[in-house]
C-alpha cells in the first residue's frame, strides 16, 4: 500500500489526464446532424437500410426533450465529436502510459497482457493467441462472436430480424442518440442447445472498436443455450469524451439461459446514460449484474421483460459513489405472461458527498397471474455530506401475484465498527471489511479474477475514508 | 345551470363579487388576490407532471361547478365518527357553509376557538394570521392548491391556547349536494403543549352524488403538543376530490393522522409531515377501500427537518371491480436530521384480478446516522387461509371477509380511538363483496 499517496483513493487516480498523440484518419465534425450520421454511415460502407435507420433515429433524437427526472445532465450535444476512426490498429505504446496509471493497474493485480490493452495499447497485446483458439472452437459451434459493425455486412439477415426490436429508437432520447451515431459493440449468437462454458469477454476480442462511446451489443441466445457475457472491467477506463451512450439488446429464447455482467468504472468526468433491456421467453432465465463506481452520472436501469410463461429475471445491482458522483441506478423487471418470477438485490453506498439512488420499476401486466416478484435495497452512507434515495415504482395489474418490496438505509454500525477495532484492526479496515462484507452477493456472483480484483477497487474506494 | 354561467363560475369579475361577500381582513384580502393571479395563471396539471401522469382528470371540468351562494337544503347523512362518543364540540357545513357549530363551555372559557374558519377570522383577525401566513401548504404547489387559496369559504378552525388539554374528542361533517363544490380549508393550530382529537368526515347525499371538493388542511402542532387527526373521506362515487394536507410538528410534538379513503370517483390528495421541532413524532396510518371504476391517488411525504425525531406511516389498501390506488410515499431526510428513525409501509390486497395497485414508495436521505427503511407487499387472499378458515366451519364467503377485515386490522390497531375503528371497520365491512 506503499506506492501511492495516502488519501489518493481511484476516484482521484481518475483525473490525470490522458492524452496520446495520434492522428485519426478520419475525424467527423463536432456536433450531430444529418451530414454526420451519413458521413458516419459511409465511412462504415454500410448497407442503405442501416444509414435510413441511423438518420429517422437523429429525427427522433431531436424530436425528444431531456428527461426530466434523474439527475442533472449537463451536455452541449453539439460540443461533442460522435465519430473518430483511429489510423491503423496501432495506437499508443506503453511506455506513453502515466506512472500513475500503471501503479493503479498493478495494485488492483490486473495482469500485464490486460493492462496494456485497457491502457490501449492494443498493438501488444498478448491475448490474440488465446482469443484465436478460443474463436475457432466456438465457431464450430456455430457460435457468432463478433462486434456489431462486422455483423452489419457478414450477418445482415440475422441481425436485421432482432436489431433495434428490443429497444427501438423512439424508446428514449439517449437510445436514438445511439441509434443515429453508434459504432461497435459486440454482436453474439448462441444456437440451440450450445453452453458456453466460459464467460465471454468483451475486451477480450482484438477490435479497434469495440469499446467505443456509442456502442451496441445485441445478444441472442437461442433455444436451451446459455452464455455468460462480462463487459467493461474492475480498471478505471480513460476516455477524452464526456458522454457515453449504449444500447444493449438481449433476445432469451425459450429455456435460454443469458447472464450479463457489467462494471462500469468510467472516469469521474463522464455521463454515462444506458439503456439495457431483455427479453425472455418461456422458461428462460436473465441475469443482469451490474456494478457501477465510475462516471459523473450515471443512468442505467437494466431491465427484462419476461414475455412467455415461465420466465425468469434477477438483476443485482450494485452502486458506489463518492465526491461528485451520482450514480442513478437501478433495474426493471416486467411481467408479460403468467408464472413469471423475478428478483431485484441492489446494494448501493455513499461516500464523501456521493449520490447513490435506486431508482426501480417492478410492473405486472393484466394476465400475468401468478407473477412473483421479490425486490430488496439495501444502501449505506459513509458519512454525513452524502446522500442516498430509493424510487422503486411498483405497479400491479393482476390480483393473483406476490410482490414484495423492502429497502433500508443506515450506516456502520457503532457497534460492528467497536467489535473490529477491538480485534486489533484499524477503523480504515474495519469499514472496508464492513462495505465488503455488505457488498458480497454481487462478488460471489463474479468470475474468479474479476472477484479479486472488485475487493482491491473497494479497498482503493475507501482509503481515506474512516468511518 | 346554463353555460354561460357555468363557464364564469371561477372568473376574474366572480372573484371580486366572491371577495365582496366576504367581509375580511386586508391582508387575507390581498393574498387571495395574489393567490386567484396565480390560479388564472397556472396550467391545469397533466400527465406530464410526475405527480398526475397515473391519475386521469381530462374528463374533469371544473367549469361545470360553482362556488355555492348559499348551504344546501338537502338533509345531511348521519355521521360515522361520533357514533357513542362524548364530544366536546361539534359542526356542520354544507357546501363550505356552516350550518351549525358547539363548543362546550368549560372549553370556550379556556380560549378555545373552534368553527367556522370564516366567522373566526373576522372575529380574530390579528391572532389568527401568524398562522396563515406560515402558508404550511405553498398555494402555488399546483393549481388546486392555487385556486383553494383563493377561493376557500366557510372552513374549520380548530385553535387550543397554550397547554390546553381538551379530553373530549371534537367533531365535523362536510356535507356536500349532489354535482355541487366545496371548497373547505381547515386550520387546526396547538400552542405549546397543548392537546386536542379532531374527527372529521365527509358526505354525500347518495352513494352515486357527484360533486368537487378542492381543498386544504393545515395542521400546526407547536412545542409538546399532542393532536390525533382523524379524516374520513366518504364522497359519493362520482365525486372529484382534490385535496392538499399538511402538519408540521414541534418540538417534542406528536401528531397522530389517520386517514380513511373510502369514497369519490378520482382522489388527488398530497398527504405531507413535517417533523420541524428536535424529537417530533408522527404516525401516519392510512386505510384505503375501492370498488368499481373508483380511482384514488395518495401521495404521502414525511419530511424529517430537525434530528432525533421519528415517523411511522402505514397505508393499507385493498382493491374491488376495476378500481385502482395510487400510492407514492416519501420520506424525506434533511442533512441536519441525524438520528432519525423514518419508517414507511403499504400494503395491497388484490381482491380482483381487473384492480390496479401502484406503489410506489421513496427515499430521498442526506444525513447519515439514520435509520429509514419502507416496505411495499400487493397479494390477494392467501388460499391456505381460505382452508384454514374453512377447516374450522367458515364458507368460503366468510372466510375471505374474515381475512380482507383482518388486512385492515393492522392499522386499526395503531388508532387509539374506539369509535374511529369501528366506523372504518363497519364502512369497509359494507363495502366488502361476496367473494365466491
Amino acid at each position: 500500500m506503499a506506492s501511492v499517496e495516502s488519501g489518493s483513493p481511484v476516484g482521484e487516480i481518475n483525473k490525470y489526464d490522458f492524452r496520446t498523440e495520434t492522428t485519426p484518419v478520419f475525424k467527423a465534425e463536432k456536433g450531430v446532424n444529418a451530414a454526420i450520421v451519413n458521413q458516419i454511415s459511409e465511412m462504415k460502407n454500410e448497407p442503405e437500410w442501416m444509414r435510413q435507420f441511423r438518420l429517422k433515429s437523429l429525427e427522433i433524437f431531436e424530436s425528444k426533450p431531456m428527461p426530466r427526472w434523474g439527475g442533472a445532465i449537463d451536455i452541449d450535444f453539439n460540443d461533442i465529436y460522435y465519430y473518430l476512426k483511429p489510423t491503423n490498429k496501432q495506437g499508443r505504446t506503453w511506455d506513453d502510459v502515466p506512472d500513475e496509471i500503471k501503479e493503479t493497474f498493478d495494485r488492483l493485480g490486473i495482469p500485464e497482457a490486460e493492462k496494456k490493452y485497457l491502457a490501449g495499447v492494443k498493438a501488444q497485446f498478448e491475448s490474440e493467441v488465446v482469443y484465436g483458439s478460443l474463436e475457432a472452437e466456438l465457431g464450430k459451434q456455430g457460435v457468432i462472436f463478433t462486434d456489431t459493425d462486422t455483423a452489419v455486412r457478414e450477418h445482415p439477415d440475422l441481425l436485421r430480424e432482432y436489431f433495434a426490436t428490443i429497444i427501438p429508437p423512439t424508446d428514449n432520447k439517449f437510445a436514438a442518440l445511439n441509434s443515429a451515431v453508434w459504432s461497435g459493440g459486440s454482436f453474439i449468437y448462441v444456437p440451440p442447445g450450445v453452453h458456453i462454458e466460459y464467460p465471454l469477454q468483451a475486451y477480450f476480442r482484438i477490435n479497434a472498436e469495440n469499446m467505443g462511446q456509442f456502442e451496441r451489443t445485441l445478444i441472442i441466445v437461442d433455444e436451451g443455450a446459455s452464455v455468460h457475457y462480462v463487459e467493461g472491467c474492475t480498471a478505471p477506463m480513460y476516455s477524452s469524451e464526456s458522454l457515453h451512450s449504449a444500447v444493449v439488446e438481449i433476445v432469451v429464447k425459450k429455456h435460454g439461459r443469458c447472464r450479463y455482467t457489467t462494471i462500469q468504472n468510467w472516469a469521474n468526468n463522464i455521463y454515462n446514460l444506458v439503456t439495457k433491456r431483455a427479453f425472455a421467453y418461456e422458461g428462460a432465465l436473465m441475469e443482469w449484474i451490474d456494478g457501477n463506481l465510475g462516471s459523473k452520472l450515471t443512468m442505467k436501469y437494466p431491465a427484462v421483460y419476461m414475455m412467455e410463461p415461465g420466465a425468469r429475471g434477477e438483476i443485482l445491482s450494485i452502486a458506489f459513489s463518492s465526491a461528485g458522483q451520482h450514480q442513478d441506478a437501478g433495474a426493471k423487471v416486467v411481467h408479460c405472461a403468467p408464472n413469471t418470477t423475478s428478483q431485484i438485490i441492489s446494494k448501493s453506498i455513499s461516500k464523501n458527498g456521493g449520490r447513490s439512488s435506486y431508482r426501480g420499476l417492478c410492473k405486472v401486466l393484466p394476465g400475468a397471474h401468478n407473477a412473483k416478484s421479490n425486490v430488496v435495497c439495501d444502501a449505506l452512507i459513509l458519512d454525513p455530506q452524502s446522500r442516498s434515495d430509493t424510487y422503486p415504482y411498483i405497479e400491479v395489474d393482476e390480483q393473483d401475484v406476490s410482490i414484495g418490496h423492502e429497502a433500508s438505509v443506515s450506516r456502520i454500525g457503532e457497534e460492528q465498527m467497536f467489535y473490529l477495532t477491538s480485534r486489533g484492526l484499524s477503523e480504515a479496515e474495519a469499514s472496508t471489511m464492513i462495505v465488503n462484507g455488505f457488498i458480497e452477493p454481487l462478488i460471489k456472483e463474479l468470475p474468479m479474477e474479476y472477484a479479486v480484483e472488485m475487493n482491491r477497487l473497494i479497498e482503493l474506494q475507501m482509503e481515506g475514508s474512516v468511518g | 345551470m346554463s353555460q354561460a354561467i357555468a363557464s364564469a363560475a371561477f372568473s376574474p369579475a366572480a372573484f371580486e363579487a366572491h371577495l365582496a361577500s366576504q367581509n375580511e381582513p386586508a391582508w387575507l384580502r390581498e393574498r387571495r388576490q395574489a393567490s386567484h393571479a396565480a390560479f388564472e395563471e397556472m396550467p391545469m396539471p397533466g400527465m406530464g407532471d410526475e405527480e398526475w401522469m397515473r391519475t386521469d382528470i381530462r374528463l374533469f371540468h371544473l367549469d361545470r361547478y360553482c362556488p355555492p351562494a348559499e348551504a344546501p337544503s338537502e338533509s345531511i347523512a348521519e355521521p360515522l365518527l361520533s357514533r357513542g362518543v362524548e364530544l366536546g364540540g361539534d359542526m356542520v357545513r354544507a357546501d363550505g357553509h356552516l350550518l351549525t357549530s358547539s363548543l362546550a363551555e368549560k372549553w370556550a372559557s379556556q380560549g378555545v376557538l373552534y368553527g367556522s374558519l370564516r366567522v373566526l377570522v373576522a372575529e380574530h383577525g390579528d391572532l389568527l394570521r401568524p398562522f396563515f401566513e406560515r402558508q404550511v401548504v405553498d398555494a402555488r404547489y399546483d393549481r388546486f392548491a392555487a385556486l383553494s387559496d383563493a377561493w376557500w369559504s366557510g372552513g374549520t378552525l380548530l385553535y387550543v391556547p397554550r397547554g390546553v388539554v381538551i379530553d373530549e374528542p371534537l367533531h365535523m361533517i362536510s356535507a356536500m349536494s349532489d354535482g355541487g363544490a366545496d371548497l373547505g380549508r381547515t386550520l387546526v393550530v396547538l400552542e405549546d403543549g397543548a392537546e386536542a382529537t379532531l374527527l372529521a368526515e365527509t358526505a354525500s347525499p347518495n352513494e352515486e352524488a357527484g360533486g368537487m371538493h378542492c381543498g386544504t388542511v393545515e395542521l400546526i402542532v407547536g412545542d409538546n403538543a399532542f393532536l390525533r387527526y382523524v379524516n374520513l373521506q366518504n364522497w359519493g362515487s362520482k365525486a372529484w376530490h382534490f385535496s392538499h394536507q399538511k402538519a408540521v410538528i414541534g418540538r417534542d410534538a406528536r401528531i397522530q393522522w389517520t386517514i380513511g379513503a373510502l369514497g369519490s370517483r378520482v382522489a388527488k390528495v398530497n398527504q405531507h409531515v413535517a417533523l420541524a421541532g428536535e424529537g417530533a413524532d408522527a404516525q401516519v396510518n392510512g386505510v384505503m377501500f375501492t370498488e368499481g371504476k373508483q380511482h384514488l391517488s395518495y401521495h404521502t411525504l414525511q419530511h424529517h427537518q430537525a434530528p432525533h425525531c421519528h415517523s411511522n406511516l402505514l397505508y393499507n389498501g385493498g382493491l374491488q371491480d376495476k378500481s385502482r390506488i395510487v400510492w407514492r410515499g416519501m420520506i424525506k431526510v434533511d442533512t441536519e436530521a441525524q438520528l432519525t428513525d423514518g419508517f414507511q409501509r403499504n400494503d395491497s390486497l388484490m381482491l380482483d384480478p381487473d384492480a390496479r395497485s401502484d406503489s410506489i414508495p421513496g427515499l430521498e436521505i442526506k444525513a447519515d446516522d439514520v435509520r429509514c427503511t419502507h416496505g411495499s407487499t400487493a397479494g390477494r387472499v392467501d388460499e391456505e387461509m381460505i382452508f384454514y378458515a374453512r377447516c374450522r366451519g367458515y364458507t368460503r364467503q366468510e372466510a375471505i371477509r374474515t381475512i380482507v377485515a383482518g388486512f385492515f386490522q393492522q392499522v386499526y390497531d395503531r388508532i387509539t380511538i374506539p369509535s374511529v375503528r369501528e366506523a372504518l371497520g363497519q364502512a369497509v365491512g359494507q363495502r366488502i363483496r361476496e367473494y365466491e
